[in-house]
């Protein structure tokens, strides 16, 4: 698919040829999935590992970990946030994302030093790789949207988490193959996961440029609009902020429709560690080709659109229809295609319509937006089920899904301003 | 990637990460060659080379525990007789992650990771390790514990995905009768608390320990972020709450006394304490280390014994309930002790 977006596009690009920026473009995108490859691999080998790993050595229990790391979820947040806003304070985005890239490559080297005696300080590494994420993705994201031309912004982006998503995938299968060579020797690991976490940041510091922001220079001013609330003051900008919000509240999570799958199915939950493999790597195949399908037909729809698959993926799930496993694979097919609509999608949208100087921030709200009412559609989702029953909890959230598509739909597109 | 056109400075730089690429696997096998060369791990191999396997567990006063020495018997359940001084570990057929052992019955519980999805399950074995019932488990094993009479084993798991986050987790225990019959889930027992009936949808029960009776036991309830002490009984299908503040109780032997884990005031983390029955009173045991994390089992009348990590991996820790006394290693490389009197 990828590569006929070369055949399509072969005219516009022997055009593109002649400017050596827009070569510069792509090679940028790549470098910072390979970037995004490295650092997941590195940060999925632990995550596999590390329950296995602490009630082995240090016979700590999962549970408390569960408990450390829940109640944090807002520090996060706030690390997001502190990095858009750095990023487009300095204009140095990517010093910005390396810092976050550091922060989690120290976290590995932690885990071998510590060897996971105190519970307290396994809290602390895993919080602070947390933190090293929730800074590095708007600059990061920044980067990325700022280095893809206007029209191939989607693309760009499905290029980026097709091989992020890789590493997700290919992390829990190399400390798979490194205990299966070397049996418990976990140090070997994380020894490993902190190399790549390295490679990864090295990756970043000599693959990827500082994307130069030609709108503003332009202009020959360099405005300072990079308060908190700058990204409120476009109209688009709010209007793609407010759709990411809506969307957020109306989605069920990953999660609950695994336990809904495999409940419905009658199949036990040690599959759903599985769901979210098979999952990942529908995500990984569909990134591309739904990026590239969003550049032609439009980010808003493809976005606003792609929410009918997630209503499939709870219909496979809900009907037992095809029966089990099938009904998986449909299942995990659909969500996939959700993931690759609306992960990668809705910061191409966002960044398309986000001013340069403020686009981390903008980027960093609208991931905050999302998340945020993610979290309370979770709740109130779990609420439902508990006191309702599943078919009513479903059934209203699909309800609510499908007059948030119709309204989005026909509310005024925002299409139109993106290749302006 | 490959049709792009390169400037020199970017090439020179993408060299660079190459070169980095080729250093960092020089550098991984670098490691993995000079961190195996390492005294430790091969003494702790020799540690299991010359063991005996064994076929039944010894007459006597015993410890079964699950071999964590490095080598192709890692993961088995070993036993030590305790009154050998050197405590040398004999190893047995079977492999287990947690394991539990009184008056000729066992539990074991285990992960079959070799295929996926991972299951999870449970078998009851005698002391010829002869199995005589297996149990589907819903979790990853957590905590087992068989009855001083050998008589009903008690076996507790995580499980997921019971909650509206994802981040947390929730235990699920059940009760089952070594002679075979269904398994009694602790969340159907009706609880009382203050002379009243008690129930909440997120009740979780964890770290059955028995009286000698087989069927008078305490365990740990959690409700509305409180972790309670319960005292129950399985034939009657009852539990009261005793006291708050008490996780993965541990009975002594003469019924007087139960070492458990408190969590700790600040910070993320437990430390053991003793409860006397009689008074009401708690006191903290001097564990050493800033948390402790296992129910524990007695070594005798006056000494717990759990697993803790040690300078290589885990090992096997004795400390006396005096509350003055700090903790000894007995046993490197070992896990989850079970101490059998008879």
């Amino acid at each position: 698919m990828y590569r006929g977006d070369w055949l399509l596009r072969l005219p516009a690009l022997s055009r593109d040829a002649r400017n050596p920026l827009r070569w510069r473009v792509g090679a940028n995108v790549w470098a910072l999935g390979v970037t995004s490859l490295l650092t997941d691999i590195s940060s999925e080998m632990v995550v596999s590992i590390l329950p296995a790993y602490l009630v082995m050595t240090g016979g700590l229990a999962p549970l408390a970990l569960g408990i450390a790391t829940g109640l944090h979820e807002g520090g996060p947040l706030f690390a997001a946030w502190a990095g858009g806003l750095i990023a487009d304070r300095s204009g140095r985005r990517k010093l910005t994302a390396g810092l976050g890239y550091g922060v989690s490559a120290i976290c590995r080297l932690g885990w071998l030093l510590l060897s996971g005696r105190s519970m307290s300080a396994v809290a602390g590494l895993v919080l602070s790789d947390r933190f090293g994420k929730a800074i590095r993705t708007a600059p990061r994201d920044a980067v990325i949207s700022l280095s893809a031309a206007p029209d191939q912004l989607a693309t760009a982006f499905g290029v980026h988490r097709a091989l992020d998503a890789a590493g997700a995938a290919l992390g829990p299968v190399l400390a798979f193959v490194v205990l299966r060579q070397l049996p418990h020797r976990y140090d070997v690991v994380f020894f490993t996961s902190f190399v790549v976490s390295l490679l990864g940041v090295l990756a970043l510091a000599l693959l990827v440029t500082e994307p130069v922001d030609r709108a503003t220079i332009a202009a020959g001013v360099r405005e300072r609009r990079s308060d908190a609330f700058a990204v409120f003051a476009d109209a688009p900008a709010r209007r793609v902020l407010a759709l990411a919000a809506a969307f957020g509240l109306v989605t069920i999570g990953d999660a609950f429709v695994y336990l809904l799958l495999v409940k419905r199915s009658q199949a036990g939950p040690e599959w759903i560690p599985l769901l979210y493999t098979a999952t990942a790597v529908a995500f990984l195949v569909l990134a591309i080709p739904v990026g590239y399908a969003a550049d032609r037909i439009g980010r808003r729809s493809v976005f606003v659109f792609g929410h009918g698959f997630l209503v499939l993926s709870y219909a496979a799930a809900f009907s037992r229809f095809p029966v089990w496993p099938w009904n998986a694979l449909v299942c995990v097919a659909s969500l996939g295609a959700f993931s690759a609509a609306s992960d990668g999608v809705l910061p191409s949208l966002a960044g398309g319509l986000l001013p340069a100087n403020t686009r981390a921030l903008g980027l960093a709200w609208v991931a905050t937006a999302a998340s945020a009412a993610r979290f309370c559609s979770a709740i109130v989702f779990g609420w439902l089920w508990t006191r309702a029953g599943e078919r009513f909890a479903v059934l209203t959230f699909s309800v609510a899904l499908l007059a948030v598509v119709c309204g989005a739909a026909s509310a005024r597109t925002l299409e139109t301003s993106v290749n302006g | 990637m490959g049709d792009r056109q390169t400037s020199g400075p970017a090439r020179s730089r993408q060299l660079l990460f190459l070169a980095g690429c080729a250093a960092a696997v020089l550098t991984v096998a670098g490691y993995v060659m000079l961190t195996t060369s390492r005294s430790g791990s091969r003494a702790a191999a020799s540690a299991t080379a010359s063991a005996p396997i064994i076929t039944a567990v010894p007459e006597g006063a015993v410890m079964l525990f699950r071999n964590a020495a490095p080598g192709p018997l890692y993961g088995r359940i070993a036993v030590a007789t305790l009154a050998n001084a050197d405590l040398s570990r004999q190893i047995t057929p079977i492999a287990c992650e947690r394991v539990h052992y009184a008056a000729g019955w066992g539990v074991c519980m285990m992960s079959d990771e070799a295929r996926l999805p991972i299951r999870y399950s449970a078998f009851i074995f005698d002391r010829f390790f002869e199995r005589h019932q297996t149990i589907a488990l819903t979790g990853p094993p957590v905590r087992a514990r068989v009855s001083p009479d050998g008589r009903r084993a008690a076996l507790t798991v995580f499980e997921r995905g019971h909650s509206y986050a994802d981040e947390s987790f929730s235990t699920k225990t059940i009760i089952v009768d070594t002679t075979g019959g269904p398994a009694a889930d602790l969340e159907q027992f009706a609880v009382e608390k203050d002379g009243h009936g008690f129930k909440a949808v997120d009740f979780n029960f964890w770290g059955v320990t028995f009286a000698r009776d087989g069927d008078r036991f305490f365990a740990t309830l959690k409700t509305g972020g409180e972790r309670y002490l319960v005292r129950g009984s399985v034939d009657a299908r009852t539990m009261t709450v005793v006291r708050p503040g008490v996780e993965c109780p541990s009975l002594s032997p003469d019924g007087a006394l139960i070492v458990f884990k408190k969590p700790l005031q600040h910070g993320i983390g437990w430390h053991l304490n003793v409860l006397d029955l009689a008074t009401g009173t708690e006191r903290p045991l001097n564990q050493v280390r800033p948390s402790v994390d296992d129910q524990v089992d007695w070594f005798d009348d006056r000494q717990v014994v759990y697993h803790d990590s040690a300078s290589e991996g885990t090992g096997i820790w004795v400390l006396p309930v005096d509350g003055v006394t700090p903790p000894r290693l007995i046993l490197p490389h070992a896990y989850s002790p079970a101490i059998s009197r008879n």
